[in-house]
């Protein structure tokens, strides 16, 4: 069996913490692990990790790599598959199996399972053992997973049971998200279960369905490697769900009875927090009822007399809602894309293959960045026109090239590094290395910059 | 007529902007000047700069010599620890005392008043008043905007007494801080708010200190006799923490049977809470926003005052949304009163840095 997790997806529902350079399955929500390495962890518990794949797209490859080695030092990069653009599932699902039949080689026949990332499953153990039966018995059909509702919920998509059959029922038809009244009806009928977004099915059988439902995507998929790439961004942005699963007369659904939540809102990350004691020490409240409250950094949140409400601070916005009124995070986005506002598509946090920076103090004259270098990484070669820097070491060890030196830095170390001189940082130490950069000089923009070497392959600019 | 500005006050409601190290008269509140510089800049324009002294604690000495550069150092009275406004009223009384009997303008440092003509012609009518009745202790009162359970209410004899443009009357009873239901009766009374601005002669009020707080007037005649010797700082260490720890308000004006009363034509905020700062300076404006900015779809009668974050809201009702560098305040509009007990909460769970 083989695990695919699905991890292109640019999630704006969770903005602000939620971000294009770093969308929703690489945030630690309700653990100190993030989406990605959860579903990660989930699924290694039914099959071994190097039979792990994930798909993602050029610009979150590293986050994807950078993350996944936390939990599985072990990773090889050819079990990142990168989509030249993120179009939705169905493409991202062909990918992979294309991927997998002309690069790895797999049994025709060997069962697939895929896997969102960006979910939330409370039993991890029920999961495993669901997953397991699933593979064990979706022979040639295609495979889906339904979770038991608990509420009337109108921000999932359903799954209408049909004929129970062994260890699965036939799926009658898929329902798209509901009004609240439908919802009720579909609690009350017991015949509808949430679409989990999980599907089952062996190479041979997507490869039948699709020649049979979807005849664009087979036609694609015969191409070779190199030309299925290549024309991969004319493929239609879809999910699999309409291009598929509505289509099939294969399409089973296995039950699911654990805690389920696609994390679609604050108010759904509220209640996972709430059902699982997760509220955050540091905050306080006085005189108040059912407030959740998230901080991405150090900040303490004080409330007083207020009701229902939702409050969330990243590094560069606090964003307060309603309880229950999730859908204005959408207006919000939209308005700030709108005005070209910044902190619509991008964090202060900046992530990089080597590691992230986040800027201190951004004036005219000068500019603070903390950096954090991951153990192993280095930056490329490089020097800068206009700009000096001073690094101070503040954790780890720093190995770094200042012209003609080789240098090696510890805490409370420093060194400064002359505008057009030739420098490099590096940690070959084992944990992360965070330096303190201070930038002065009459030009501070990040495309000063010339790279002379630089073992990511980046060549001009950032 | 000389003036003394209070700047020793803790702030402790307007938290998390109004900080121990920096509470609210230090702080850029509602203009690119500290509360503090507003007060001074307020008088300077009518009254050289040597006439205006600052009672602050000593702790806050430095910070008002660096927003005051002009002030004479002398002019800055430092008080050696926390304590209620008469205190520091008696301190100052016994040094200043020491060298004149002028009439004093006690003025808090963390008011808000837009209009400089009016607050003059304030002032200028109380000196007239008071150069015909050295014995008496004049308040400026403002007519009231609405229920405020926050602030002292004055209660005058219904005879007008003749005086210049403004209406001034003796006070029959004062209230402090009273609850919901007998604001309404005050309001409905005719009473006036207790701007916490008093005009009278430095021997007028030694000589209530001496009626009142005899035990504090016994502390402060000892400060004075030390006064111009060595020994004056020490005295004022040992005396000054052992005065009464009682207001200005509960300490002597509930108790004047010879205080009076202007009804001044200015409006004015204490800024005491977060919603007063909203009704100062957002009353009939829509706009939700005091400082940063800001965002929002759909909310109603909220105030926002953010640092350098955008800050985007919801759905939300009545609610005070404050940002600073270490801490967010998220607060229903009605209990802006109470973050002082949320202050007192976080001393008491002793988190130091948050205070």
């Amino acid at each position: 069996m083989i695990g695919i997790i699905l991890c292109g997806g640019s999630g704006k529902r969770l903005w602000p913490l939620s971000r294009t350079n770093f969308p929703k399955q690489f945030l630690r929500l309700y653990s100190d692990r993030s989406l990605l390495q959860e579903t990660f962890l989930r699924i290694q518990k039914v099959m071994s990790a190097d039979h792990i794949y994930l798909v993602t797209n050029q610009a979150n490859y590293y986050n994807v790599f950078n993350q996944i080695r936390k939990v599985y030092p072990l990773i090889k990069k050819d079990q990142i598959i990168i989509e030249p653009i993120s179009l939705n599932t169905a493409p991202a699902i062909l990918l992979a199996v294309k991927y997998l039949s002309d690069r790895t080689k797999i049994d025709e026949k060997e069962p697939l399972i895929f896997l969102p990332a960006d979910h939330y499953i409370g039993q991890s153990e029920k999961f495993a053992e669901t997953v397991k039966l699933a593979l064990e018995n979706v022979g040639d059909n295609v495979g889906t997973l339904g979770i038991a509702p608990t509420g009337p919920e109108t921000g999932f998509g359903y799954i209408e049971k049909g004929e129970p059959q062994g260890a699965y029922h036939l799926v009658k038809s898929f329902k798209e998200k509901p009004d609240r009244a439908t919802a009720e009806k579909y609690l009350e009928s017991g015949q509808y279960v949430w679409n989990g977004g999980i599907y089952f099915f062996s190479t041979e059988t997507f490869l039948g369905e699709i020649k049979s439902h979807a005849p664009q995507l087979f036609e694609h998929f015969e191409k070779t490697y190199e030309e299925f790439l290549e024309g991969f961004g004319q493929l239609k942005e879809e999910p699999i769900d309409t291009a598929l699963s509505e289509k099939s007369d294969k399409v089973i659904v296995f039950d699911g009875d654990f805690d389920w939540s696609d994390i679609g809102s604050f108010d759904a990350l509220a209640e996972i927090a709430e059902k699982n004691n997760l509220l955050e020490p540091k905050h306080i409240f006085m005189d108040s009822n059912n407030v959740f409250a998230h901080s991405e950094s150090d900040k303490t949140i004080a409330t007083l007399g207020v009701d229902d409400v939702i409050i969330i601070e990243s590094n560069d916005v606090v964003f307060v809602q309603k309880r229950g009124e999730s859908e204005g995070v959408k207006k919000v986005v939209a308005y700030l894309k709108e005005n070209k506002r910044k902190e619509a598509e991008h964090n202060v946090i900046v992530y990089r293959p080597w590691g992230k920076y986040e800027v201190l103090i951004d004036s005219d004259s000068h500019k603070v960045k903390k950096i954090t270098v991951f153990p192993g990484a280095s930056l490329s070669l490089q020097s800068h026109e206009h700009r000096s820097e001073h690094w101070v070491v503040v954790k780890g060890t720093a190995t770094v090239v200042n012209g003609e030196n080789l240098l090696t830095l510890r805490e409370n170390e420093s060194t400064y590094i002359l505008a057009k001189s030739l420098h490099r940082l590096s940690n070959s130490g084992k944990e992360n290395l965070e330096i303190i950069e201070v930038q002065t000089g009459d030009y501070l923009g990040e495309d000063d910059i010339v790279r002379y070497e630089d073992v990511y392959g980046r060549q001009d600019g950032v | 007529m000389k003036f003394l500005i209070m700047a020793g006050g803790k702030g402790t409601r307007l938290w998390p902007v109004s900080r121990v190290e920096k509470p609210k008269q230090f702080q850029k509140l509602v203009s690119e000047q500290t509360m503090l510089q507003e007060t001074v800049q307020r008088l300077l324009p009518r009254f050289p700069v040597s006439d205006i002294y600052v009672a602050t604690n000593k702790i806050y000495a430095e910070e008002v010599h660096c927003e005051l550069p002009e002030l004479p150092k002398k002019n800055i009275i430092a008080e050696p620890s926390f304590r209620e406004r008469a205190s520091a009223v008696a301190l100052s009384c016994a040094l200043l005392g020491q060298e004149w009997d002028d009439d004093l303008v006690i003025l808090p440092s963390d008011h808000l008043i837009e209009d400089k003509e009016a607050f003059w012609q304030a002032l200028e009518e109380a000196e007239k008043f008071i150069s015909r009745h050295s014995d008496a202790l004049l308040t400026i009162g403002i007519k009231p905007t609405g229920p405020e359970t926050g602030y002292g209410y004055l209660k005058c004899e219904e005879k007008q007494i003749k005086s210049g443009k403004l209406d001034l009357y003796k006070v029959e009873s004062f209230f402090e801080k009273p609850d919901m239901d007998s604001v309404q009766k005050y309001l409905d009374s005719g009473c006036l708010w207790n701007s916490g601005i008093y005009v009278c002669r430095i021997s007028a009020i030694m000589e209530r200190f001496a009626r009142f707080i005899p035990d504090t007037y016994l502390r402060l005649k000892r400060i004075q006799k030390a006064a111009g010797t060595s020994k004056l700082e020490k005295t004022i260490a040992k005396e000054y923490p052992l005065m009464d720890m009682v207001s200005f308000e509960y300490g002597i004006l509930e108790n004047d049977d010879k205080a009076y009363v202007i009804a001044a034509n200015f409006i004015w905020s204490d800024v005491g809470s977060w919603s007063a700062l909203k009704d100062s300076l957002l009353s009939g404006n829509s706009n939700n926003l005091i400082k940063g900015e800001h965002l929002d779809i759909g909310s109603k009668n909220i105030m926002v005052y953010g640092s350098k974050k955008l800050i985007a809201t919801v759905g939300l009702k009545d609610i005070v949304i404050v940002d600073t560098e270490d801490a967010i305040l998220v607060c229903d509009k009605k209990n802006t009163q109470l973050v002082r007990d949320l202050v007192g909460k976080l001393e008491k769970e002793k988190k130091i840095k948050l205070l």
